[in-house]
């Protein structure tokens, strides 16, 4: 940490220097829902921004990549054609994002990155600025730490807040992030001495809290890199998935989508929608054939996308962050964790 | 709604699960779904087709404008015009003496089914109203109420997550109510014996703990069967008794090894003995009157072994969709009143005085399978009925007779293309109301966009088309429409006043769901008798001797991929899109080592012959159908007509050709 | 690419029916200069959208030696294949490629080449052996083996009759089963490896076609003493985007719109599901 990366600000300024970064962009924060479910949502004042909270079940990544997503407009004209790229060039600030939700952007970022770029979503993460709120206190189901995405963030962030008692110390991680500071400079001071102390002691009591659990991703790459999952396993694994696609919609990590042209007044919106390869339909071809007709064959390729060394080689992390998510959507049993330590352990009960 | 955009909680519009989850419109499009994490039944979990909610209003084919067909081709009109026409063309029926009828839908609100009874019952003063999807729910139901009065649904799926033995009929539960699937998942996560029960060994029955053969027929031998276990296990054998005395006591063939009789037992003493079980039926077959002796045999079972009345123990019957059970509640069937009051309540049709402001036809009418043809005129609300009959052609050939057929839908479905009014309404992600789930919990549905075009909410429409058939009464939005729900409906005011009334909605168990004497009167009459007509088929099938030493069974009462919310989705209607176009004609299951010896390979086609007629169509192989059966999927039954002949079964030869 | 998912508009130019549920397009950007533009190599593909319907992958069929037109040959299956073949000459449809790796054309140099197709797998080899023929010195000796199930099945009937006719290569028809009129060889396309005369050390093989006959073909070649490196084909996976971000055509983490669709055959051994 640089100390000139390192800021307080009084908690009671909070409200004001969002106010001023409303005027700038449109505020994304978690928002408490009329029915105790938690949304990141756009907010029109800083009162609306919930700080402590259990995370959204639904990650901010919709704030990147829309379920339904509009990439061209098509219009007719006497039988000649019009294009027209949408492009979404609204400025948004996402605060309060978890450390995991981050870091699942930072890998989004890549695979749009990666060989051909994703000027779509590029543009959109552009003028996207990602402000993180640190887990001074893990959620229950989340296990970031065996990610390297959380409880507290080293990078990736563009500014990184940490509650303290009564200020908030600030982290800058990028261009972007000091420049949401522009016009507030009066807020903010560098941090002192004994606020970076305290940082440090939260973010350990916050690692504490996780005590020795880990993941075990290791072994369960090494296993599913080099293909040595018995396929019993899988099929055990397998009869306890219903198919409902919720782990990869949910992940904050997943991106896969199918392409479809929705009639709109006198032309057509080409769209990109969620997709999961948790559905059978998804390599479906023409002829009848699918590469992967049972649930087996697609829990196989879910892990082999997210934990094997070929993938983690290319995207140069696991597909998960931890956050948990896919243990309270599934509708099986076989989320994450649970599959990661029957891999591991070479057995499966259910 | 302006600009911005929103979550709005609202209720899964496809099965009876109850789903909670939010639908997000940004700028007033629709763009996804959120579970909600605080639903009691869903707690954060959707299905497929929940998590694809949106789309069908979203993608689907739209009806816009009101239509009005002219020489044969629809033209868009206004609504005065529309409905003054249908009202022209439906009092012009009326006055020619013939009758009307009127359908509500499980894919509707009950707002939309209460005014759709209203509309029969009140304006054209006709019993004759019915919903697609009613019969097969209605006859568990009435199975169940008979033995079973007080069958405690309120919280069946959190409680049969709990329990420790669980005698599943499905047919297909994973994909029917997965929800349901996801709490005995739960449950035998927890060390659970699953039983399943049906025509084909399915995805729950990798998980069971036994898998019996169950097809239609067998239902005195399975009723005695559970009868005698229920009688050793309960010092009180007034339930058992009964049981004997109503239905006649006969034993399984020794020969036949579809369902084992030890097995049975042993499924059956392992529910006995356990200290919460449940019972979860599916409509697992079109054979009403089998569905409804079966149902009977498990209600008396649980009733007979005490299992019922013990806390957290589970008798559950699955309707079809989302609001099949409301449909009912709401009265949109030919024997009962809204409530589920017997239609000569004068109670029940004083309440109704009150809030419809009309005199109202308490006559028994006709269901819907008579009613296509005996009907002239027919009032459609959100359904595409041929899905839904004993023969989809037929059904369309009927509509299309029709002197009138009025369509309320928010889809282009081939019913509104036979309309000579189509009137457009509000899909499930634009319209307000409410659905009662199949643990009868009341919730709202909220609209989160407005309809497309001139498009307008369903009760709207139907207090237009009431008013302009001489109702005075109107109502100003759709809890306006609820609030006369409640006056006529007391179950329904007591749970929405009750203390466990929470945002995500309230439980309105009716007392004692009203079965139906009259039908099953009607029903055994039209039908050959079930038990006898399987028994023998199972008994050819397994000698041999005759000629037909196969069972064709047709299973399922209902299929998801025609319905409009599925077939208009892109997600949702890739695998069917390709099964229909891979297999225009159809197919039938069979076993693999069946087909072997047959020499018959996956795909070809053969021909297959009953002593009713024969056809010649593809067999699909598949290890989980047991050997001697064949399995006809519910929407290829037209194709097996001239083999089943409106039946459920046939024996049958097959041949390779 | 500028943008990734942005087609450019292309007119039909004319059709050609090949067989009852076959039909070769010929297809120019609706800019010219953009037609200019447009570079690509054989085995390479196109995302063709019939606006409204949606967007399917279909290989080039036509040689970039010849560069008036863009050819796609395509088969009745489904959604975007029948929108496609409701449509004629004038009507515009969507470009957006070209994707995939395509035919590594410089390996081939000096080779022998022995082209192996069968059914509708010729259409992605055609615009290799156009290629080729465009410039024939750079090349060793050319053998094209061809079948199809009936001989109303064949595609290109017109060029086949041409290359049959040259002399600087030798090419080789059958059919599964013969139909009134047809002289030629009845049999499965193998039965061609017995009449041609193969040269397995200097050659390279392309093989295009069903799958099944793929794997027949290519245990043949590999019997007879072909590298598996040297066996060349080209994978077909349902897809989506054609850029390697969807994911519906991964063998692993491999992306056949990316990586392939051309693979050696020791390649296609190695992946996994
Ligand atoms: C690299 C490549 C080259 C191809 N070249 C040709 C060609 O030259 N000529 C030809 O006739 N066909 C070719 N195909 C196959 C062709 O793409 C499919 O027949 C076509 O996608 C079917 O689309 P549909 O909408 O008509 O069918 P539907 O079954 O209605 O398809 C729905 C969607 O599924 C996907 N899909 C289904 N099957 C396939 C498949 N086999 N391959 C890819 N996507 C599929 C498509 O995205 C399609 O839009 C090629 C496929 C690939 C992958
Ligand atoms: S969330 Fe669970 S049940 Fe649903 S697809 Fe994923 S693993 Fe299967
Ligand atoms: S289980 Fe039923 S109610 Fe729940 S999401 Fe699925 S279809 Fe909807
Ligand atoms: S087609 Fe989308 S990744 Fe290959």
């Amino acid at each position: 940490m640089r100390p000139d990366d390192a800021l307080s600000i009084a908690r009671e300024d909070l409200p004001e220097w969002l106010a001023l970064l409303g005027t700038r962009a449109q505020m994304i924060a978690p928002t408490s829902g009329p029915h105790g479910d938690v949304f990141y949502s756009p907010v029109s004042s800083p009162d609306e921004i919930l700080w402590e909270f259990e995370n959204s079940l639904q990650p901010p990544k919709r704030f990147l990549l829309p379920q339904t997503d509009p990439l061209v407009k098509i219009h007719s004209d006497g039988g000649r054609f019009h294009l027209e790229p949408v492009c979404d060039d609204r400025r948004q600030i996402l605060v309060n994002l978890r450390s995991c939700d981050l870091k699942g952007l930072l890998y989004l970022e890549r695979v749009h990155t990666y060989d051909l770029p994703d000027p779509s979503y590029l543009r959109r993460s552009e003028n996207r600025s990602l402000v993180s709120l640190a887990c001074t206190e893990p959620c229950p189901p989340g296990f970031c730490i065996c990610c390297d995405a959380g409880p507290f963030l080293r990078h990736g962030f563009d500014l990184q807040m940490t509650m303290l008692s009564d200020r908030m110390f600030v982290e800058v991680g990028s261009d972007k992030g000091r420049s949401l500071l522009e016009g507030a400079e009066s807020m903010f001071r560098p941090a002192t001495p004994d606020e970076i102390a305290k940082r440090e002691a939260l973010e350990a009591a916050a690692r504490d809290h996780f005590k020795t659990e880990t993941c075990h991703f290791g072994s369960a790459m090494r296993r599913i890199s080099t293909g040595r999952v018995a396929e019993e396993l899988w099929e055990a694994m397998g009869d306890w998935c219903l198919e409902c696609g919720g782990c990869t919609l949910i992940c904050p990590t997943c991106y896969c989508f199918s392409v479809k042209d929705r009639r709109v007044d006198e032309g057509w919106v080409r769209c990109r929608t969620w997709d999961s390869c948790q559905y059978a339909a998804f390599t479906l071809e023409a002829s009848g054939h699918n590469p992967r007709p049972g649930r087996k064959d697609r829990m196989k390729r879910r892990f082999f996308h997210k934990v094997s060394a070929q993938y983690y080689q290319r995207d140069g992390d696991v597909g998960c962050v931890g956050c948990g998510r896919c243990i309270k959507v599934c509708m099986g049993t076989t989320n994450m964790p649970a599959v990661v330590e029957a891999i591991r352990k070479g057995e499966w009960h259910g | 709604m302006e600009a911005g955009e929103a979550n709005v909680l609202t209720v899964c519009p496809f099965c009876a699960c109850g789903c909670g989850l939010y639908l997000q419109q940004v700028d007033a499009v629709l763009t996804g779904v959120t579970p909600s994490e605080h639903h009691p039944v869903s707690r954060g979990r959707l299905c497929t087709r929940g998590w694809a909610a949106h789309e069908a209003s979203l993608w689907g084919h739209r009806l816009t404008r009101p239509l009005v067909r002219h020489g044969g081709i629809h033209e868009p009109t206004d609504w005065h015009t529309a409905l003054r026409h249908a009202a022209n063309l439906l009092t012009d029926i009326l006055a020619s003496g013939s009758s009307i009828g009127v359908l509500g839908s499980g894919r509707a609100t009950n707002e939309e089914n209460f005014l759709a009874v209203r509309l029969a019952r009140g304006a054209l003063r006709t019993g004759h109203v019915d919903s697609c999807t009613r019969a097969s729910y209605q006859a568990l139901l009435a199975g169940v109420s008979e033995s079973a009065s007080a069958c405690n649904l309120d919280s069946a799926l959190k409680d049969t997550a709990h329990c420790e033995v669980i005698l599943l009929l499905e047919g297909d539960i994973a994909d029917t109510h997965p929800q349901a699937a996801h709490a005995i998942m739960k449950a035998v996560q927890r060390g659970a014996r699953l039983v399943t029960m049906g025509p084909v060994k399915t995805r729950m029955s990798r998980l069971a703990w036994l898998h019996l053969p169950f097809v239609p027929g067998g239902e005195s031998a399975v009723a005695a069967k559970f009868a005698s276990v229920a009688e050793r296990a309960t010092s009180d054998n007034r339930a058992a008794d009964g049981m004997a005395a109503n239905l006649p006591v006969g034993s399984l063939p020794a020969s036949t090894h579809l369902i084992s009789s030890a097995q049975l037992q042993r499924a059956v003493e392992a529910y006995t003995r356990a200290s919460r079980a449940a019972i979860v039926l599916a409509p697992t077959s079109a054979a009403a009157p089998w569905l409804r002796a079966i149902a009977t045999a498990f209600a008396r079972l649980a009733a007979g072994t005490r299992q019922l009345q013990r806390p957290g123990s589970v008798l559950l019957p699955l309707p079809c969709r989302s609001n099949t059970r409301g449909a009912l509640e709401m009265g949109a069937a030919p024997h009962c009143l809204p409530g589920c009051r017997a239609l000569t309540d004068d109670a029940a049709r004083s309440r109704l005085l009150r809030v419809w402001g009309s005199e109202l036809a308490a006559e028994r009418g006709l269901d819907i399978e008579a009613m296509l043809s005996e009907v002239r005129g027919l009032i459609v609300l959100a359904d595409d009925p041929p899905l839904a009959l004993t023969s989809e052609e037929a059904g369309r050939r009927a509509l299309s007779k029709l002197e009138c057929l009025i369509v309320l839908d928010a889809f282009a479905t081939p019913t509104a293309e036979l309309s000579h009014v189509a009137l457009p309404i509000g899909s499930s992600a634009e319209t307000d109301g409410t659905v009662t789930s199949m643990e009868g919990r009341i919730q709202e549905v909220r609209a989160c966009t407005p309809p497309p075009g001139e498009a307008r909410p369903g009760w709207w429409v139907l207090n237009e088309l009431a008013a302009a058939l001489g109702m005075s009464k109107t109502h100003e939005s759709a809890q306006d429409v609820f609030h006369d729900i409640l006056v006529a409906v007391p179950e329904y005011a007591s749970a929405v006043s009750s203390e466990e009334s929470t945002p995500h909605g309230c439980l309105g168990v009716l007392p004692g769901i009203l079965g139906d004497p009259q039908a099953k009167v009607a029903e055994s009459a039209g039908a050959r008798d079930s038990s006898r007509e399987a028994l023998a088929a199972l008994r050819t099938a397994v000698d041999g001797t005759v000629g037909f030493p196969f069972l064709l069974v047709q299973v399922g009462s209902f299929e998801w991929e025609d319905d409009a919310l599925v077939a208009f989705s892109p997600t949702l209607s890739r695998d069917h899109r390709s099964r229909s176009r891979l297999w225009p004609d159809g197919y039938v299951q069979m076993n693999t080592g069946d087909a072997d010896r047959l020499g018959i390979r996956d795909g070809w086609r053969a021909r297959i012959t009953s002593d009713r007629g024969e056809v010649v169509i593809p067999v699909r192989l598949c290890e989980d159908v047991e050997p001697a059966m064949m399995l006809v999927p519910f929407a290829f039954r037209d194709q097996l007509e001239p083999v089943l002949k409106c039946e459920v079964m046939a024996a049958v030869n097959v041949e390779r050709i | 690419m500028a943008d990734l998912f942005s087609p450019s508009v292309s007119t039909i130019l004319s059709e050609r029916d090949e067989t009852p549920d076959t039909r070769t397009y010929q297809l120019r950007f609706r800019d010219s200069q953009e037609h200019e533009r447009f570079v690509f190599r054989p085995g390479q593909f196109l995302e063709l959208s019939v606006f409204g319907v949606g967007e399917a992958p279909f290989c080039l069929a036509s040689s970039p030696t010849r560069r008036q037109f863009l050819e796609v040959t395509v088969r009745r299956t489904g959604q975007v294949t029948d929108a496609l073949h409701a449509l004629g000459p004038g009507d515009e449809i969507g470009v957006r490629g070209p994707c995939g790796n395509g035919f590594d054309l410089a390996a081939a140099e000096g080779h022998d080449l022995l082209f192996i197709a069968g059914g509708i797998g010729l259409p992605p080899l055609r615009g290799l052996i156009w290629n080729i023929l465009d410039e024939r010195d750079r090349f060793g000796r050319v053998t094209i083996l061809y079948g199809a199930r009936t001989p109303t099945d064949l595609v290109y009937k017109d060029e086949l009759q041409l290359w049959q006719g040259r002399d600087d290569i030798e090419l080789f028809v059958t059919v599964d089963q013969a139909e009134p009129g047809w002289e030629g060889n009845v049999g499965m396309v193998p039965i061609l490896l017995e009449m041609a005369e193969l040269r397995p050390a200097s050659t390279l093989t392309y093989v295009c076609g069903p799958p099944i006959m793929i794997k027949f073909v290519i245990q043949d070649l590999l019997m007879r003493g072909f590298a598996e490196e040297r066996v060349i084909s080209t994978l077909e996976r349902t897809m989506q985007c054609g850029v390697g971000k969807c994911n519906h055509c991964c063998i692993g983490h491999l992306y056949v719109c990316r990586d392939g669709p051309v693979f050696n055959y020791r390649q296609i051994r190695e992946m996994v599901e």
